[in-house]
């Protein structure tokens, strides 16, 4: 099932989502959506090998280095820490996934990821700390396409309550 | 080794995304022109930075030994200060011929004592005989005029400092050729008196005074203050002068020890008058 997710949201990112430029710019970008779906248990060391190795694969396919994988890599490390966010501290008594969640802490989960990756990719990408208003405008720009079209997908495809 | 892979599998998500990121990073500045630019230009700040806190560190740390060498250094500019100077008085006629061509001798040293509340203040140097100084020298610092070698230890010598009662300097004012004495009332530690200066010579606020070529113990020229007031007693023919010193008394460190080498002869030549 993971390993379809992967593929699957390689696909869409690099031959849908990577193809739309709204407004001429914004094209989101919806990789994060690998580690909503990752179940709470998964160890953080998979999460985070398989973020990197999604991202660097994107990366390749769209020409943007390694941007994807450094932010999906930092994204998958803070990951517990995004749960607890969003869940509160009694997520680390879960032994099933995340979805348990009511659907607002559900977005906001999904919007900490949004927003992680996106400022990693940005900083990385402009790479310049001088130049941090750039970042945040790439990053207002982005953000609420990003989440948008993230949540959108979550709902449509999120599994089943058990 | 154990614990190192002990503590290597407690951090092991930290161990793996630093690897990851430095992976990752990597790929990005080698592949990107935007960002092998950015990163070529901030490392080099960077190191330069590291190679600036290097070398000055390592400044630091030789500061001791460049200070020697500089004093070193200085000694010898010094002797060849004087030199000139004694050769400029050899022409002048305040210096008979002599057969020395380098009258002077700069030895460097450093103060290791300082008196300055009594009447008799004495400095004590790290020079002694072993380093050739003998009694009756003069001393001097970068500033000016300290005081004449009094008593010589092996490694160690005392110092007359002006600011003693029984101190008396052969002064002149600079540019003219009145001679007199300078002594130490006891009253100021920036101030000496300078005497014997008759009231037909011209004098005003702010002249130099320095060491004058009757002395066989200092070179002429040497500063030792500037006047800061003057008057003529009623009665007098001398002008009293305050000369405000151009060293800070109190606050010694490196000095100069000069050696007269014609001294010894002139002295002999001069008793010979006295007997």
């Amino acid at each position: 099932m993971a390993l379809l997710r992967f593929v699957a949201l390689f696909l869409t990112q690099v031959f849908l989502l990577s193809q739309m430029q709204w407004f001429d710019a914004v094209s989101p970008m919806v990789l994060v959506l690998y580690l909503y779906w990752t179940p709470l248990e998964r160890d953080r060391l998979w999460s985070m090998l398989g973020a990197f190795s999604l991202g660097l694969l994107t990366d390749i396919a769209l020409d943007t280095v390694a941007f994807n994988a450094i932010a999906l890599t930092i994204a998958a490390y803070f990951r517990p820490a995004l749960l607890r966010l969003s869940y509160g501290s009694s997520v680390s008594f879960h032994t099933d996934s995340q979805f348990s969640g009511t659907v607002g802490q559900n977005l906001l989960y999904l919007f900490w990821l949004v927003l992680t990756h996106h400022l990693i990719f940005f900083i990385i990408e402009v790479f310049e700390l001088g130049q941090a208003f750039v970042i945040l405008k790439k990053i207002a720009f982005h953000l609420p396409f990003g989440f948008l079209v993230a949540a959108v997908i979550a709902i449509l495809f999120s599994p089943q309550k058990r | 080794m154990g614990r190192l892979l002990e503590l290597l599998f407690k951090w092991r998500s930290e161990v793996l995304l630093v690897f990851l990121v430095l992976l990752a990073l990597g790929l990005t500045v080698t592949q990107s022109s935007h960002q092998k630019a950015i990163w070529l230009s901030s490392s080099g700040n960077v190191m330069g930075s590291i190679h600036r806190f290097n070398s000055n560190t390592a400044a630091y740390f030789t500061l001791k030994k460049r200070n020697n060498q500089l004093q070193e250094e200085n000694a010898q500019l010094r002797a060849s200060l004087y030199q000139a100077q004694f050769e400029k008085a050899l022409i002048d006629g305040s210096f008979a011929s002599s057969d020395t061509l380098t009258p002077y001798e700069v030895i460097p040293a450093k103060v290791v004592k300082n008196s300055v509340l009594r009447k008799r203040n004495y400095i004590t140097i790290n020079k002694g005989s072993k380093q050739g100084v003998t009694a009756d020298m003069a001393v001097t610092s970068d500033q000016g005029v300290i005081g004449i070698i009094e008593q010589v230890s092996e490694n160690y010598s005392t110092v007359m400092s002006l600011l003693h009662e029984e101190s008396s300097i052969n002064a002149s004012i600079k540019g003219s050729a009145y001679f007199g004495s300078l002594v130490w009332n006891g009253k100021k530690l920036d101030r000496c008196q300078l005497s014997d200066i008759p009231k037909t010579a011209t004098i005003q606020i702010g002249d130099s005074i320095v060491t004058g070529g009757m002395s066989s113990i200092f070179p002429p020229g040497i500063l030792i203050g500037q006047i800061s007031q003057f008057s003529v007693p009623q009665n007098s023919s001398f002008y009293s002068i305050e000369v405000s010193l151009s060293n800070e008394m109190p606050n010694l460190s490196q000095v100069y020890i000069i050696n007269h080498r014609d001294q010894s002869e002139r002295r002999t030549l001069e008793s010979l008058n006295d007997e």
